[in-house]
């Protein structure tokens, strides 16, 4: 990936509101051509509103977005034609078998004759489930259908892939396969832009990240120059069976503590490649704290914790990742 | 052509929902079957003939003849009249089958009889409506007789008995008094005539015939109902927007759910329509029926198009559609003949699809051609224009 690649996709002030709620507020970020750029943030931060309005589903309120050298507003029919889009929810006619569905979607984007049958084929080799394209999508597995919806969005071979939150619910082989089909589609040339709360996800994928929160872009990079805005804190990481009161405050007292945030458990630990995110991995809350000197602090948080009372499960002390760049950020985690 | 892609893949999906298909086909077929043999014939059982009473005369004689239609418990149990002041209208009320038969008294009825000569009523009746009307014309000759007999009978004994001088008043009006009783017990004497007039043309049409139209037409609207889920459905399951964001046009996509509404609508009447004619029923000229059933799935499109505008959510679109549909099909007539609905409400039958709908079919089933249904499918493309506009105007995109 070089950095002289030239923007095929350029978002700038973009703003959407939605009455008096401000969903997106002056994103601006540019996507180059062959890189897969990753919008992380938690839900709710505006990712797939902005997805949305690069997408030509939503007018923007203010802002412009160029894709492929042609305007969201002014050229959307050429827009539509450079993208393709994996939306969130299974965009699918369950019915319908998935070869139906393909050959609808393709008929969509303007394919027709041997080409959509070729398109279709390639699509389904592509999912993995060319053994399985006449069985109707009702029958399928979440992750199966997660599969055959991103082939929806890419037999036109578009030059920008958009794909928002690809993999939630899926079981951990589709969410492989689905994390390597991103790679190999970006091997064949495809830019890809990827949403996600899932930090793992996007720092195994993407070559620049940018970061939302609130419906704005509040840090833009690479994965190693966002770590670098943490510095050299770490992140401690405790997961106890309840939360007594107090006990975060007499933490954040401590004067090595950069900042201190909770999450529920099943929230807490960011899955580790190949896990399923949503699986549960324990009770209790998770206690994540920033600091540079993580051999110190980790020795006063747990005293503090002993003094409260409460009953600690586990302790992790991890580099700084993108989830530590949010909590530096934002003072909170990816998933509160 | 994305358009016949959408509406193409709009049947498919439908055609997999064998339980829409069943309401959608098999369901009609049922009600058709079980409400014609359940109510037979819709003349003699379906409660009182409408009737219209046309007294234009100025002088008393008219009333004597038309008051029994409102006051004698035979007729009235028989009858429904109403009063009407327009001969020409209740003919043409006569003309749709809205009444079984008008009588008509003229404005010099009681002048020619008082001065001796010969009056006609007039008498506009439904050969649609062979028994109803036969009743009718029976009733109207028989009153007509007898104020003629009494008429007759009064002038010839006043005639006779004044030259004699008699003091006694009370004598002479008895002497007329029973002349007058005498002659309104004798059928022969004639004075006025009853001129009988056909006011619509075709063949009596039996209850099966009537409820293959009428179900045909609420079933049409119910067809309609399933477009408007499957617009809702696609917006929620975001299939809908995934299309949008696709290099298709939102008409061409609007236009492609539309096409798929019509041609099931189609393919739904014809189901009903081969259904019905397998059964007997003679639907009449095959242009008007065409006509007609194409304006009313038209109609049934752009209502499809209006509720899932109105109504966001499938929850939503239940509600809304139960409620229009079986306000339209209430006063359209798909449960009960217009006709037998009181005056006042029969208006409303204008403001619903089944009302015209059913007027157009039943016209085209009594002999009404092509040229003759025009009005109610101008009616029909109307409805259907309005609720596209409408729905089209209102359906959220974003």
């Amino acid at each position: 990936m070089s950095d002289v690649a030239e923007a095929i996709v350029t978002v700038t002030e973009l703003v959407k509101r939605f009455g008096e709620n401000t969903a997106v507020d002056g994103v601006s970020f540019d996507i180059r051509e062959g890189e897969i750029f990753g919008l992380l943030g938690p839900n709710g931060a505006g990712k797939t509103t902005t997805i949305s309005m690069i997408s030509c589903l939503l007018a923007p309120s203010s802002g412009t977005v160029i894709v492929d050298g042609a305007s969201v507003t002014a050229e959307p029919r050429k827009v539509k034609c450079a993208l393709g889009v994996v939306p969130q929810e299974i965009a699918l006619y369950p019915t319908l078998t998935a070869l139906e569905n393909l050959m609808f979607w393709g008929r969509m984007y303007g394919l027709g004759g041997k080409l959509l049958e070729e398109r279709v084929v390639e699509a389904l080799e592509t999912a993995g489930l060319a053994d399985r394209a006449k069985e109707r999508i009702e029958t399928y597995s979440g992750g199966m259908k997660r599969r055959i919806n991103i082939a929806a969005g890419i037999m036109h071979h578009p030059r920008v892939l958009l794909m928002d939150e690809p993999t939630v619910g899926i079981d951990p082989q589709s969410r492989n396969h689905i994390l390597e089909t991103v790679k190999e589609l970006n091997r064949r040339g495809m830019t890809v832009l990827y949403t996600s709360h899932y930090m793992e996800e996007v720092e195994f994928l993407c070559d620049r990240v940018g970061i939302v929160d609130h419906g704005r872009l509040i840090a833009l990079g690479t994965i190693e120059e966002l770590k670098r805005l943490v510095g050299d804190e770490n992140v401690i990481s405790v997961r106890l069976a309840e939360l007594p009161d107090g006990v975060l405050e007499a933490i954040r007292a401590f004067p090595l503590v950069d900042s201190v945030s909770t999450a529920a458990a099943g929230d807490a630990a960011e899955p580790k490649e190949g896990e399923d995110a949503t699986a549960p991995d324990g009770e209790g809350v998770t206690i994540e704290v920033l600091s540079k000197d993580s051999g110190t602090v980790i020795a006063d948080v747990v005293g503090a914790l002993g003094r409260s009372g409460a009953r600690i499960l586990a302790v992790d002390v991890r580099e700084p990742n993108l989830e530590s760049v949010f909590l530096h950020l934002t003072g909170k985690s990816l998933r509160d | 052509m994305r358009w016949l892609h959408v509406g193409i893949k709009d049947l498919r999906v439908t055609v997999r929902d064998r339980a829409s298909l069943g309401i959608l086909i098999a369901m009609p077929m049922i009600l058709i079957v079980i409400l014609s043999s359940a109510l037979g014939n819709l003349a003699a059982n379906l409660g009182k003939t409408p009737v219209a009473i046309v007294n234009l005369d100025q002088g008393r004689v008219g009333a004597q003849v038309t008051d029994p239609f409102f006051t004698d418990p035979k007729l009235t149990e028989l009858f429904l009249a109403r009063r009407m002041i327009d001969p020409i209208e209740a003919k043409a009320l006569v003309a749709k089958g809205d009444l079984a038969g008008a009588l008509v008294i003229p404005s010099d009825f009681s002048r020619r009889l008082d001065t001796g000569r010969p009056s006609k009523l007039m008498l506009f009746s439904d050969p649609g409506r062979q028994i109803s009307s036969a009743v009718f014309k029976g009733v109207a000759e028989a009153l007509s007789t007898r104020v003629s007999a009494a008429s007759i009978a009064a002038r010839t004994s006043a005639f006779y008995v004044a030259p004699l001088r008699v003091r006694d008043p009370g004598f002479v009006y008895g002497v007329i008094g029973k002349a007058v009783q005498s002659a309104s017990d004798t059928e022969a004497l004639s004075a006025v005539e009853l001129v009988e007039s056909t006011a619509a043309r075709g063949a009596e049409l039996s209850t099966l015939s009537y409820y293959s139209g009428a179900m045909s037409v609420m079933f049409l609207m119910f067809g309609s109902m399933f477009g408007a889920f499957s617009l809702v459905r696609e917006r929620d399951h975001w299939t809908l927007p995934r299309m949008l964001m696709t290099p298709g046009t939102k008409w061409e996509i609007l236009g492609g759910k539309m096409f798929g509404v019509f041609v099931i609508g189609a393919l739904q009447f014809a189901v009903l329509f081969g259904f019905t004619s397998a059964l007997g029923v003679k639907w009449g000229d095959l242009m008007a029926v065409g006509l007609v059933a194409f304006s009313t799935v038209a109609a049934a499109t752009g209502l499809a198009i209006f509720i899932a505008a109105v109504a966001k959510t499938v929850r939503a679109v239940s509600g809304v559609s139960q409620m229009l549909i079986q306000f339209m099909a209430a006063v359209g007539g798909s449960f009960f003949p217009v006709a037998q609905f009181p005056a006042w409400l029969q208006p409303l039958h204008y403001f619903s699809v089944n009302g015209w709908a059913i007027d157009g079919i039943l016209a085209a089933m009594r002999g009404a051609n092509a040229v003759d249904v025009l009005p109610n499918v101008g009616a029909l493309l109307v409805i259907a224009v309005v609720f596209f506009t409408i729905g089209a105007w209102r359906l959220g995109w974003e």
